[in-house]
C-alpha cells in the first residue's frame, strides 16, 4: 500500500541515500587526503546519530520524550569498552552491548512506561542520572576519571578485517551499523507496528479498540529504542579508546533530543542529519569560541522557531510532493465533494 | 451466542449499570434505548472492557470477557463503534482501515489488500479518499470509516452507540445498511440509538433501560411492544 506513511518513508530514504553517498565522497577524500580528524569527528557525529536515532524513534512515533537516552548509550560503551579489555573482539563487544542494553531498557521500560507526558520524561532523566551518579562513584568502572586504555581492535569480517585505528576504515564500518540501525527502524515502522506507534501518538486511548495492548506497543518502542542507543554507545570506546561517566549525563541526552528537533522530529533521517549538523557546529564555533554553547543554544531557538519542523521536515514533504506526482503513488488526493443523492444511491455517501 | 447476565457497573460511587441481563443468538440486532444518562453507552463501554464491571458476567461463544483489558476484548472478536467515531484524525482513510486489520490473526500484506480494496468497493467514497487525512473528512464519511474499521477486522459482537447523530438523513439510511450488512454476515449487534424508528427497521428485538435497569423489553416486529417502547422513552 502506497500510503502516506509509506511516501514519507520513500522520501527519507532517498535522504538517506544522499546522505551515505556524501558520507562515502567523505571516506574518499579522507583517503586521499590522509586527514584523521575530519573523519574522527565524522564517525563521532554518527554514533551520536545512532543516540538521536533512538531518541527520534520514541519522541517522533510514540510520541514520549526521553530525556534520558544516554543511559542505554552509556551502558552500551561502559560494557564494550569491559569487554574490549578482556577479549579484544568487536562482535563480542557489540553482543555484551545488545544484551545488557536490552536486559536495561526492559527494567528501564518497566519503571518509566507506568507514566505518561512530563512524568515519563523526569522519569527518563532520574533513570539516567542515577546510574551516572553509580558510575562516577564506582572505583571498579574508574569512577569520575573513567576507564582508560581500551585497544585498539581488528574488526573481523571472514576473510577481511578493519583496524578500529584506521579513521576511513572506521568510519565506514560505523557508517554501515548507522545506516542498519536506520533500515531497520525504518523497516519496523513501515509494518503495522509503526502503525501502531503512529497511532499511539495521535491518541493513545483509542489504541485498544484495535485489540492492541498500549503498554506492549510502548514498551517495544521503548526496548527498540535502548537497543539502538546501547549498539550505538558500544562503537564510541573503540572511536576513543576510553569511556566516561560523562556519556550518560543530561548534556549527552539532551544533545541528542536537540540533534532530533534541528533534524526534525518523526522523519527517523532528521535525527542523523540533525546529529551531523551539530557535532559540525560544536567543532566549528568551538574552535571560533569557547563559549560555543550560547551561540549553539541561540541556532536551536532560530531553528524551532522559523523550522519547527526541523531541516528534514522541511525538505521531506517537497520530495513526496514529487513522488506522489509518479503514476504508481496512485489516485490524487480527492476534494471534499458534496453530499448528492446520486453520489448516495452509487454507495458513496459523504 | 452473546450472555450478559446480572452486570453491574460504577462510575466512581455513582452506581450506573445495575444488574442488566441480556441474551442475543448470531446475527441478532438488539437496540438498547432509554432516555439520556440512564447508562446506555456505558453499558457498551462496560461489554467492550472500557468500564470495569463491578459485578456479573459477559460471555460470547462461551468465552468470559468480564475482567479483560480492551485490546482483548477486541481480540475476542468484539468491535467498538463508539459515539464520536474514534477514528485517528491524524492518519490517513487506508492508515486507519490498516489499523482495523491488526486484530485479525495470521493476515498477509495480500489478504489486508484485498480487504481493504473490498471495503473500498463498497464505499466508494472512502476508496476515493484513501490518502486523505481522517480529519478532512465529513461527519459522515467518519462514521462509514468508523464502521469499516470495525468491519475489516470481522467481529462476531458489533457495539454501535449512536451512529446516525448529528448525521443528515441520507446517510443514516446508509448507516444503517452497514449493520443490516453485519447483521446479514452473522454479526450480533447491540445498536444504542436516539433515532428509534430507524432503529426499530434494523433490529429484531429491543430493550429500554432506565436508571441502569432493563424496565422493558419487546420485539420489534410487534405493535404493542413498539407502542410501549414509545410511551416509555414518551416520544
Amino acid at each position: 500500500m502506497h500510503d502516506r506513511l509509506t511516501q514519507s518513508m520513500r522520501a527519507s530514504h532517498l535522504l538517506a541515500l544522499l546522505f551515505v553517498l556524501a558520507s562515502l565522497g567523505l571516506a574518499a577524500i579522507g583517503a586521499v587526503t590522509g586527514d584523521t580528524f575530519y573523519l574522527r569527528l565524522g564517525t563521532e557525529a554518527l554514533i551520536f546519530a545512532g543516540l538521536a536515532l533512538s531518541v527520534d524513534l520514541l519522541l517522533g512515533y510514540s510520541g514520549a520524550l526521553s530525556l534520558g537516552q544516554a543511559l542505554y548509550f552509556g551502558i552500551g560503551a561502559y560494557v564494550s569498552a569491559l569487554t574490549l579489555m578482556k577479549v579484544p573482539s568487536f562482535w563480542l563487544a557489540m553482543a555484551a552491548a545488545f544484551a545488557a542494553s536490552l536486559l536495561a531498557a526492559i527494567i528501564g521500560g518497566l519503571i518509566a512506561n507506568r507514566v505518561r507526558g512530563v512524568y515519563f520524561a523526569l522519569i527518563t532523566f532520574g533513570l539516567a542520572q542515577v546510574f551516572a551518579k553509580v558510575v562516577y562513584n564506582t572505583r571498579e568502572l574508574g569512577a569520575s576519571d573513567g576507564m582508560i586504555g581500551i585497544p585498539v581492535i581488528e574488526i573481523g569480517f571472514g576473510p577481511f578485517s578493519v583496524s578500529a585505528g584506521s579513521p576511513v576504515g572506521f568510519f565506514l564500518v560505523v557508517l554501515s551499523i548507522i545506516m542498519g540501525l536506520y533500515a531497520l527502524t525504518a523497516y519496523l515502522l513501515d509494518t503495522p507496528f509503526g502503525r501502531v506507534l503512529t497511532a499511539l501518538k495521535a491518541n493513545e486511548k483509542r489504541v485498544p479498540f484495535l485489540g492492541y495492548s498500549v503498554w506492549r506497543a510502548r514498551m517495544a518502542a521503548y526496548v527498540l529504542a535502548g537497543l539502538i542507543a546501547g549498539l550505538s554507545g558500544a562503537l564510541y570506546p573503540m572511536l576513543r579508546g576510553f569511556v566516561s561517566p560523562e556519556l550518560m549525563f543530561f548534556a549527552t541526552s539532551g544533545n541528542a533530543v536537540i540533534s532530533v528537533i534541528l533534524g526534525g522530529v518523526g522523519t527517523l533521517i532528521g535525527a542523523i542529519y540533525g546529529s551531523v549538523l551539530l557535532v559540525i557546529l560544536k567543532s566549528i564555533i568551538g574552535s571560533w569560541t569557547e563559549h560555543h554553547l550560547i551561540v549553539i543554544g541561540a541556532l536551536f531557538m532560530v531553528c524551532v522557531m522559523f523550522l519547527p519542523k526541523g531541516l528534514i521536515g522541511f525538505v521531506r514533504p517537497r520530495i513526496e510532493a514529487l513522488l506522489m506526482r509518479r503514476p504508481q503513488a496512485g489516485p490524487a488526493l480527492a476534494e471534499p465533494a458534496r453530499l448528492t443523492p446520486a453520489a448516495l444511491k452509487s454507495g458513496s455517501a459523504s | 451466542m452473546l450472555q450478559i447476565s446480572a452486570l453491574h457497573s460504577h462510575y466512581g460511587l455513582s452506581h450506573v449499570i445495575q444488574g442488566i441481563d441480556i441474551e442475543a443468538a448470531p446475527g441478532e440486532v438488539i437496540g438498547i434505548f432509554g432516555r439520556n444518562g440512564v447508562g446506555k453507552t456505558t453499558l457498551l463501554k462496560t461489554i467492550a472492557g472500557w468500564v470495569k464491571p463491578s459485578q456479573g458476567a459477559i460471555r460470547l461463544g462461551g468465552e468470559a470477557l468480564d475482567g479483560l483489558t480492551p485490546d482483548r476484548i477486541c481480540h475476542a472478536g468484539v468491535g467498538f463503534v463508539p459515539e464520536d467515531r474514534r477514528i485517528f484524525p491524524g492518519l490517513t482513510v487506508e492508515e486507519n482501515l490498516s489499523l482495523g486489520l491488526l486484530q485479525v490473526k495470521g493476515r498477509s500484506s495480500r489478504d489486508e489488500k484485498r480487504v481493504v480494496e473490498g471495503i473500498y468497493d463498497r464505499f466508494h467514497r472512502l476508496g476515493e479518499r484513501r490518502h486523505q487525512l481522517g480529519t478532512t473528512l465529513s461527519g459522515g464519511e467518519q462514521q462509514m470509516l468508523a464502521m469499516a474499521r470495525v468491519m475489516v477486522g470481522k467481529p462476531r459482537l458489533v457495539l454501535i452507540d449512536e451512529p446516525s447523530e448529528g448525521l443528515a438523513p441520507m446517510i443514516v439510511a446508509e448507516i444503517f445498511a452497514i449493520v443490516r450488512e453485519l447483521r446479514e454476515q452473522g454479526a450480533i449487534i447491540l445498536l444504542v440509538e436516539q433515532n428509534i424508528h430507524e432503529a426499530l427497521s434494523v433490529a429484531d428485538r429491543f430493550h429500554v433501560v432506565e436508571r441502569g435497569q432493563i424496565v422493558f423489553s419487546g420485539e420489534a416486529e410487534n405493535a404493542g411492544d413498539r407502542e410501549r417502547l414509545l410511551k416509555l422513552i414518551a416520544v
